[in-house]
């Protein structure tokens, strides 16, 4: 039977709205990879192999590195030398290769983040100088150094590793790393980081076009609101409505990837107070910037959607921090937040640190305890916090109706069969089984059952491994520093 | 009546005692380069940073008229009126959130509707501001104890004396 031309026409246009509607669609939700890394300047220092092991214990498949210019340049400029060439005498990339070479022996990608500036390189003198920090930098002598460090790792340079991931300074926003932020009561660190990036880019892709460029990594607040320093780098305007603006960024910004750390000074659903700040649940109002960037044609990308990364995220736990969280709620707030970035669109979240920092007399709110594992006399001493799994084995429980709903990761990001269960009178119990996918994401509703209430703990089991039980009773938001 | 007078001084000493504690939660000292990365929660003058906050003129902090009735007595008048500028509570205030959520923020955005920072306290505390639940209700009970402690109190003492 043919349909009559009529109704042929109906069935073309639906099936036409179809196929564009699908088109137009970002990929499906649950199809979305949650890669993990961590980053932790400190450990990754210390030569052990023992640190990439238990990065990569941690389900990690990331780590950042930073690597100080000021340390691997000369300190003063030879009068003659070639800066563009990692074979040059007068660099000095012997630590550098031992951390990424024990990095990648570990199975760990790692991701490279070249930070601060010799003082011949800078522009400006600042207050502080750290190995972190840099004073308007001069974007060739920067770009030159970064060729030099893509050329060393681009896989075939005297059996050193391939290095495919590299940052540019780190939270450029702040006037801790990156100076001057004003000049004249009027931002300029947002038109220096630019340029900075733009040659930085242009440098690393003609090592190799595969590299790819982490630009940004934003602190959530800061001396100019990342927000903010975003619009102003990518030449945009308007909060609500980003757009274009007339002038400025004639040749785009170039980059891959944009980095944030959205720190937040309460839970994983905590909004910031302001207008431009960035916390972990006001990523929808970077992602939205970010595509009107994307589709005004200002960023110059390797995808046509920018991803988004977390590259820094944390709080501090108690123990050993008063001032942190406890370690129920760390653990829990953990899993939650590598579910609400997710769903917030980002594909790879960074964890600081992996271990606690060492305190060296300093008061706790003074230094950083928020690692995975709680900080020994020796690495080897260190003993793993609850977190660590909860890290490792993301996955979260909410109710919803007289059932709930789960969404997970395995701890190897790869498909599988998921056990659901849920903690009764009578012990854990199967209440479903959920496939998860080629990424290990696993996600899903699981209706009424007896045994269910509001303060029923969740868990999920895969191949014998089980996650840190999640109980269906939310934590509500409450002001938590993120580093106590 | 001495005995009187002491309790009410206790009890107004515990209120205001208890009020920024709530309100603030456990904010840590200032001192650290890891405060970059903690949400201030604001005084009346608002989040902005102060190196982009501008001051109010006399003019709209003060009045015309007292403003310029201060300028017209000479520098002092003038500094007089440059410092009640900078001392307002609208100080900075041009960068306010637009959105805030419980906690710290609730209070703040409470303390954003009016002029006046104790104002905003005493309108949260009485669960009036438009921020939410949070701490408001528990402010609003410990006001509402004290009250009915210190009026049974007075309505007692006749009677004890009887």
């Amino acid at each position: 039977m043919r349909p009559n031309p009529k109704c042929r026409g109906a069935i073309v246009s639906i099936t036409a709205l179809i196929i564009l509607g699908q088109g137009g669609a970002p990929p499906a939700a649950a199809a979305r990879p949650l890669v993990t890394g961590i980053s932790d300047p400190g450990a990754t220092r210390i030569d052990s192999p023992l640190v990439f092991s238990r990065i990569r214990d941690a389900g990690a498949r990331f780590v950042e590195i930073p690597a100080f210019w000021q340390e691997i340049a000369p300190a003063t400029e030879p009068a003659s030398w070639s800066a563009g060439d990692p074979a040059d005498p007068n660099y000095r990339w012997t630590t550098l290769d031992a951390i990424v070479g024990r990095a990648v022996d570990a199975g760990l990608t790692p991701m490279v983040q070249l930070a601060g500036a010799p003082s011949w390189a800078e522009r400006c003198k600042f207050g502080h100088s750290t190995l972190w920090a840099a004073c308007n930098p001069d974007p060739h002598a920067f770009a030159q150094f970064a060729k030099a460090a893509a050329r060393r790792y681009e896989g075939s340079f005297e059996g050193l590793p391939r290095v495919r991931y590299w940052e540019p300074q780190n939270e450029p926003n702040l006037k801790l790393f990156f100076n001057p932020v004003f000049r004249h009561g009027k931002p300029v660190s947002p038109t220096l980081y630019r340029s900075l990036l733009n040659q930085f880019t242009e440098a690393v892709k003609s090592v190799d076009q595969s590299n790819r460029v982490v630009a940004a990594g934003l602190a959530p607040l800061g001396t100019m609101q990342p927000l903010r320093f975003a619009r102003l780098l990518l030449c945009m305007a308007g909060r609500r409505h980003p757009h274009r603006r007339p002038s400025g960024c004639q040749g785009g910004v170039h980059f891959d990837i944009f980095g944030i750390h959205p720190y937040t000074t309460g839970g994983p659903t905590h909004r910031s107070s302001g207008r431009d700040t960035v916390a972990i649940a006001d990523l929808p109002k970077l992602q939205r910037l970010l595509r009107a960037a994307d589709r005004a044609g200002v960023i110059k990308s390797s995808s046509r959607h920018t991803p988004l990364w977390i590259t820094e995220f944390a709080w501090d736990s108690k123990p050993p921090d008063p001032g942190g969280l406890p370690m129920r709620i760390h653990a829990r707030w953990a899993a939650e937040a590598i579910y609400r970035a997710w769903r917030a669109g980002v594909s790879h979240f960074f964890w600081f640190e992996l271990r606690d920092e060492a305190r060296n007399g300093r008061p706790f709110n003074e230094t950083i305890q928020s690692g995975l594992y709680l900080r020994g006399p020796m690495i080897e001493s260190d003993r793993p916090k609850r977190t660590l799994e909860a890290f490792r084995f993301p996955f979260v429980a909410f109710k919803r109706g007289k059932g709930f709903s789960i969404w997970g990761r395995t701890p190897d990001s790869e498909a599988g069969s998921v056990r659901i269960l849920i903690h009764t009178k009578r012990g854990w119990h199967k209440v479903d089984r959920v496939i998860a996918n080629g990424s290990g994401i696993f996600s899903g509703s699981v209706g009424p059952r007896r045994g269910v209430g509001p303060h029923t703990l969740v868990r999920a089991v895969y191949r014998g491994e089980g996650a840190v039980p999640f109980s269906l009773h939310n934590v509500k938001d409450f002001y938590q520093p993120p580093f106590g | 009546m001495r005995r009187c007078l002491i309790i009410c001084l206790v009890s107004l000493g515990a209120l205001c005692a208890l009020l920024p504690g709530l309100a603030m939660g456990n904010v840590p000292p200032g001192n650290s380069a890891l405060d970059q990365y903690v949400e201030q929660v604001p005084g009346s003058g608002g989040g902005k940073p102060s190196d982009e906050s501008k001051p109010r003129s006399p003019d709209r902090a003060l009045g015309s008229q007292h403003a310029r009735g201060l300028e017209n007595l000479g520098p002092a008048g003038s500094a007089a009126a440059q410092l009640a500028a900078r001392s307002d509570p609208l100080y900075g205030s041009g960068d306010r959130p637009q959105s805030s959520r419980g906690g710290a923020e609730a209070f703040d955005r409470a303390d954003s509707t009016t002029s006046s920072g104790a104002l905003a306290v005493a309108k949260h505390a009485l669960g009036l501001s438009d921020a939410g639940s949070g701490l408001g209700t528990l402010f609003g009970l410990v006001i509402a104890g004290i009250t009915i402690f210190l009026l049974a109190y007075l309505f007692s003492r006749p009677r004890r004396a009887g």
